[in-house]
């Protein structure tokens, strides 16, 4: 008898009638994290101001009014003008087109950085938390000394004896803002490590691997994309920052940094330079932040401290 | 024949007090096709025991014998493959399933890890087969645990346990999670199961009707110790040792006439610091007297069953 092979083979199945039913109603994943996200007003809003960044970003040879680096030296330090909407630097050339073309080199900075890091920080982090023992010990000194390192100055030692430069700044603020990830890698694998779920994954016969890539690594991983989102903008400011003391991008490419610290020399008589450009910084910060609280809650099925 | 055996099995935990004796010394066999009930107050190891016949925690001594090989110092590796002939299903169903798999993913892991399937389409239809015995429909496969109630996460649980055909279940209080319908209707699945392709259980609880309705024998643990093992029936009909009676007459009665009696009085003893001899000594009110607390009593053959009491040396 049939029913005798299996301990269920209870009535025959139309397969192929169950798949176009599943099909019909099956909201996909993508589709339930979105009606999850677009509940959240400011990660909305983020979203929105980050998405019109990237377009500026990406489209600022066209939207740009004037050449970035073209210099006027009849129009410095101009205050807002019909001509020069945002006014013109200490060299003449347009504020606007130059903060344009800097959301570029911010945008990527951050992204680098933060994949960098947060490469080096996860991997490291499953490796503390799951293997435990004089592995964990080992790891988490190392974590605790990059913590007490300075990142400024580790970021211009580092810079300046890879001989300066865009991507030694890149690699030096990425090399030593990991601990983050990895910190919080960890201890959310110590939690997930108790729960009965991991031990029911070693029931059925789970390798090492496949506990740490499909019960560790998916549920960590809402927490990765909140330090992710929180590393975004710090990488941003602290390239800023490293602009600003003179390492990394090499002028006259514009960069927010770079600008923030030009404009920061004529503060008093015109403000608008820095002001611009340190609100820009801010909006683009916030906005990572933002996105990240909302994609937080919309990624986790079980909505920790969801809204 | 024994599906899974265990002698002198002991497992200790050390902790701040001094060492947890949480199994100690039991030895137990469960037979190929029957349901060995466990049953104890809480914390007196019946969990642990479970956990470590089915090496998920190491033993500190002892010996587990499955289908008579010794898998005692297996690795994980090793035993990987002796998973699919034994399984478990754990007490609470919310914590049992990853909240970032769906209910398919759930039930595909074990048939692919074990390579019981050979095309996408077998394997469809093989969790929907086995979702709609366990009263689920095909759609709660796109399902996540925390869209699923506590009685569906169990059976969600007793499916991924079940579809690897195993030969051992341990199951750990199945169904204390769940409401009296589903209850009974989970217990006819593994009725069913047991009947149909000689599955063997291990039953454990601390719900005395339910062991008592559902075993072929019956073990009865008290600090991490085995006190009595006997056939379901004969323990009922005629409880030999003094804490097994005060079990069984705690048991409430369905006649309100009737009053539940204390029959116990006291705390369990700790498991870090256990009686020198009898374990069940402080509490006992049919003690012979100074062997009790002298001398701990062997699980030896009484009558039709295995006792550790001095009452019938």
């Amino acid at each position: 008898m049939e029913e005798d092979q299996s301990y269920f083979g209870t009535e025959d199945i139309d397969i192929e009638q169950e798949i176009q039913d599943l099909k019909k109603k099956k909201t996909s994943q993508m589709e339930l994290v979105w009606l999850r996200f677009k509940r959240n007003k400011l990660a909305l809003i983020g979203t929105a101001i980050l998405f019109l960044l990237i377009f500026v970003a990406i489209f600022a040879p066209i939207l740009a009014p004037y050449d970035p680096l073209e210099t006027n030296v009849a129009r410095r330090r101009e205050d807002p003008s019909r001509d020069h909407w945002l006014g013109t630097d200490q060299l003449g050339r347009d504020l606007l087109s130059r903060l344009m073309y800097g959301a570029r080199i911010a945008l990527f900075i951050g992204l680098i950085i933060v994949g960098v890091s947060g490469g080096i920080g996860v991997t490291l982090g499953l490796l503390a938390g799951t293997i435990g023992g004089w592995v964990d010990e080992v790891i988490m000194r190392v974590v605790d000394a990059f913590m007490s390192f300075p990142v400024l100055i580790f970021g211009i030692a580092f810079a300046v004896s890879f001989g300066g430069g865009l991507y030694p700044v890149i690699m030096a603020v990425g090399l030593i803002t990991w601990t983050q990830f990895a910190r919080v890698t960890r201890g959310d694998v110590l939690a997930i490590k108790q729960e009965q779920y991991i031990e029911g994954a070693r029931a059925i016969g789970e390798s090492r691997f496949s506990i740490i890539t499909r019960y560790f690594l998916p549920n960590v991983l809402p927490s990765i994309i909140v330090v992710a989102t929180i590393q975004m903008p710090s990488a941003i400011l602290y390239s800023a920052a490293l602009n600003f003391l003179g390492v990394g991008v090499e002028p006259p490419t514009p960069s927010w940094g770079e600008m923030v610290n030009a404009g920061s020399r004529f503060m008093q008589f015109r403000p608008n330079m820095v002001t611009v450009t340190g609100l820009a910084i801010v909006v683009t910060v916030l906005a990572f932040n933002f996105m990240g609280d909302g994609l937080r809650d919309a990624l986790d099925p079980v909505r920790r401290g969801g809204r | 024949m024994n599906i899974v055996e265990t002698r002198n099995l002991k497992k200790f935990f050390e902790s701040k007090k001094g060492t947890v004796k949480a199994v100690n010394d039991v030895s137990i066999n469960v037979i190929k096709g029957e349901t060995l009930g466990v049953v104890g107050e809480s914390g007196c190891g019946k969990t642990t025991l479970g956990r470590t016949i089915l090496k998920l925690i190491e033993p500190s001594s002892g010996k587990i014998i499955f289908e008579g090989k010794d898998i005692t110092n297996l690795n994980e590796k090793q035993i990987r493959p002796l998973r699919k002939k034994m399984n478990i299903v754990f007490q609470d169903p919310v914590a049992s399933l990853n909240p970032q798999m769906t209910v398919y993913d759930h039930l595909s892991r074990p048939l692919e890890i074990h390579n019981m399937i050979s095309s996408e389409e077998e394997k469809i239809k093989r969790i929907i087969d086995i979702l709609n015995t366990m009263g689920l429909k095909a759609e709660h496969m796109i399902r996540y645990p925390h869209e699923l109630s506590g009685g569906q996460k169990q059976r969600v649980c007793i499916a991924r346990a079940l579809c690897l055909e195993p030969e051992f279940l341990l199951l750990d209080e199945p169904t204390s999670a769940l409401d009296v319908s589903v209850q009974s209707k989970i217990l006819k699945l593994l009725e069913r199961a047991k009947s149909k392709f000689k599955v063997s259980y291990m039953f454990i609880s601390h719900n005395i009707n339910l062991v008592r309705s559902i075993s072929d024998r019956i073990a009865v643990m008290y600090l991490g110790r085995l006190v009595e093992v006997g056939d379901t029936k004969k323990v009922f009909r005629d409880p030999k040792h003094p804490y097994t009676k005060a079990l069984f007459a705690s048991v409430p009665q369905p006649d309100p006439d009737k009053k539940v009696k204390i029959a116990l009085e006291g705390d369990v003893p700790s498991p870090v610091d256990p009686p020198i001899g009898c374990a069940f000594a402080p509490r006992c009110k049919d003690k012979v007297g100074k062997i009790c607390d002298d001398k701990m009593p062997e699980l030896e053959e009484r009558y039709d069953r295995r006792v550790a009491c001095h009452l019938y040396d």
